[in-house]
């Protein structure tokens, strides 16, 4: 386990320090100068003496290496630097701004798993009735139906139509518990129906893998009741394909919650990102990048590590 | 042992030695016809390509044409679905919509399938160092979520079809990769390709004639899902304003300039969204059955 753990580590480490570089690549030598951004584009057409100061104010002036080692050192202190729109820190602005993203993130595979995984069992159980072509062919539609469809069909029927719930902006949890919950409800579900669909799938086929093993056969012939033979020993060893898919859900999340915020115009990570790409602020991009990228490949790691722990033939591998 | 000639002998007597060609046509065709999930989603797939290619015959108005006289029609006043805000006819955006999106979509998957065909199958072939770089490549795009760096490489390159293209192209090639990669591994150890080898065949020539036929079933399952989401991540692309340019119809951008009219004018969401989900949703159908069909583990 310990040398398992050491190599796993160390991959994981270079991974993230080659992503935190390609992310700086992609920044420097793609088109685009933030100088003149900063000044209001190319259309403001400011004079070169304006562009060059702007230049030496932020450090763009100096040779690539020097701004790549001083970026480097920074990221490893967790400063991001300063937006070079408002001057703001990138840190504290990324620090206020992705837990409102984890808070429609995080309930939603919460949901996604709680809903899907016994549908996913009670598909296979009953695979020979009308339920598991039923919860299938519902399944298959909630990972066809692309998310933001989702999101505006539940604006347009709970808000418009029922006049329910309100159909975007945020407000502080702890200022305002109830109002939060009302207006964090429709992106929690359009994010969770995509995810629900691949656990229930995911949990159903991998049950049915192990129905048809002979250890079944065994556990109910020996008169242990259907109950006991599903939940003690079918779903503990089909458990762990189901695992690595909520554990992958996890990047496709974030994917769905940067329609999500943009459709219920939620103030979260996705959407400070898409406003600072737009104005090529490259600290906030650059951070936003680095941390979410960051978050997704220690949740791959966790889940290989967990993995080694629960099945040991993994770590002799 | 067939295999085993597949690959010393010349490709003249190969083609006789293969199951004759119009009765792997005809079995295709009937696996066609005879399953409804199977003729439902393809004959959809087929119709929306034909409608895309055949898009000025099917509806004359012109998709951009703006009537500020005829703005936010429902179905059956100026135009077979209504009209959106610009007075545009939402039939013939949907049906121009699709060209689009077919073209992206097909075009990206196959610069997936074939870079991560060949990319999969020259990491296990070859072994270290090939696979260590290639699978690290692999591995490195996985671990951005897909939006995040098609978002990031498409607002710096700029929105075109071409760089829609070329992002998803490139953010799907690590899944035909790992398939290529994984079925490469087991398909080389067997008997014939050591065979293969100790006559003296080129590796080109193994790996085209003795693995790649190999490899293709679980590639072709691949294809018709990506294919589906490769339509989502084009989609939402759109909806966020980051696909192609507003002047092409795009089923994505069309539902996010409709959003601002969802309240009274659903029509203008309701349309593009239902053909977008039912075009994923028949792609994703398509690769369930060819899976049952062409996965040999569950053939049983």
């Amino acid at each position: 386990m310990g040398a398992y753990l050491v190599r796993r580590t160390i991959s994981t480490i270079v991974l993230l320090y080659l992503i935190i570089t390609v992310v700086f690549l992609l920044l420097h030598l793609l088109p685009g100068d933030p100088a003149l951004a900063v000044l209001g584009g190319i259309d403001a057409n400011p004079s070169p003496e304006d562009v060059a100061q702007v230049r030496e104010r932020l450090g763009l002036d100096r040779p690539l290496y020097v701004q790549y080692f001083d970026y480097l050192g920074n990221i490893v202190r967790l400063d991001f630097g300063e937006s070079f729109v408002n001057g703001r820190s990138v840190s504290s602005d990324i620090a206020t701004r992705l837990p409102r993203t984890m808070m429609i993130i995080v309930p939603a595979i919460i949901v996604a798993v709680l809903v899907g995984m016994p549908l996913g069992i009670i598909a296979a159980r009953y695979r020979q009735s009308v339920v598991d072509p039923m919860v299938s062919s519902i399944a298959l539609l909630g990972f066809s139906v692309p998310v933001f469809v989702i999101g505006l069909l539940l604006v347009y029927l709970f808000s418009i139509q029922l006049g329910w719930l309100p159909a975007n902006g945020y407000i502080d949890p702890r200022d305002d518990f109830p109002e939060f919950l009302k207006r964090a409800t429709l992106p929690i579900v359009s994010l969770s129906l995509g995810p629900m669909a691949l656990t229930m799938r995911m949990t159903r086929s991998s049950m049915l893998e192990q129905l048809g093993l002979d250890y079944v056969r065994t556990a109910r012939s020996k008169g242990l009741s259907e109950l006991t033979t599903l939940y003690r020993h079918v779903l503990r060893n089909a458990l762990l394909p189901i695992v690595t898919i909520v554990a992958l859900q996890f990047g496709a999340m974030f994917a769905g919650s940067v329609l999500v915020e943009s459709i219920f115009n939620w103030p979260g990570v996705n959407a400070y990102l898409l406003t600072a790409i737009g104005v090529r602020d490259y600290p906030v991009v650059q951070g936003v990048v680095a941390v979410v990228a960051s978050i997704f490949v220690l949740i791959n790691f966790l889940t290989d590590i967990s993995f080694a722990f629960f099945d040991p033939r993994i770590r002799h591998d | 042992m067939e295999q085993l000639r597949t690959v010393g002998a010349s490709t003249t007597d190969l083609r006789e030695d293969r199951h004759p060609r119009f009765e792997i046509i005809r079995d295709w065709l009937h696996w066609f016809f005879t399953n409804p999930r199977v003729f439902i989603s393809g004959g959809f797939i087929i119709l929306l390509c034909l409608a895309a290619i055949a898009a000025p015959i099917i509806t004359s108005s012109d998709p951009s044409l703006i009537r500020a006289d005829q703005r936010l029609l429902p179905p059956g006043d100026g135009g077979f679905l209504g009209t959106d805000e610009f007075g545009r006819d939402l039939f013939a955006r949907i049906i121009y919509g699709a060209r689009l999106t077919m073209i992206v979509s097909l075009s990206s998957v196959m610069i997936a399938a074939v870079l991560g065909l060949v990319m999969g199958m020259a990491a296990a072939y070859f072994k270290s160092p090939t696979d260590t770089v290639l699978m690290r490549f692999a591995d490195a795009i996985l671990s951005f979520p897909p939006i995040l760096l098609a978002i990031f490489v498409i607002s710096f390159w700029g929105s075109s079809v071409i760089n829609v293209i070329m992002v998803i192209g490139l953010l799907y090639t690590p899944r035909f990769q790992r398939v290529a990669y994984s079925t490469t591994l087991a398909v080389q150890e067997n008997d014939y390709v050591l065979a293969a080898r100790a006559i003296g065949s080129k590796s080109t020539r193994i790996l085209r004639l003795g693995i790649l036929p190999n490899i293709l079933a679980p590639s072709i399952v691949q294809f018709s899902l990506a294919m589906g989401t490769a339509i989502l991540l084009e989609s939402g692309l759109s909806f966020l304003g980051l696909g192609p340019p507003p002047d092409i119809p795009s089923w994505g951008r069309s539902i996010q300039q409709a959003s601002r009219f969802l309240s009274q004018h659903p029509w203008g969401v309701f349309w593009p969204s239902l053909v977008i989900s039912m075009t994923v949703l028949a792609f994703n159908i398509l690769g369930d059955a060819l899976r049952d069909r062409l996965d040999p583990r569950l053939r049983s």
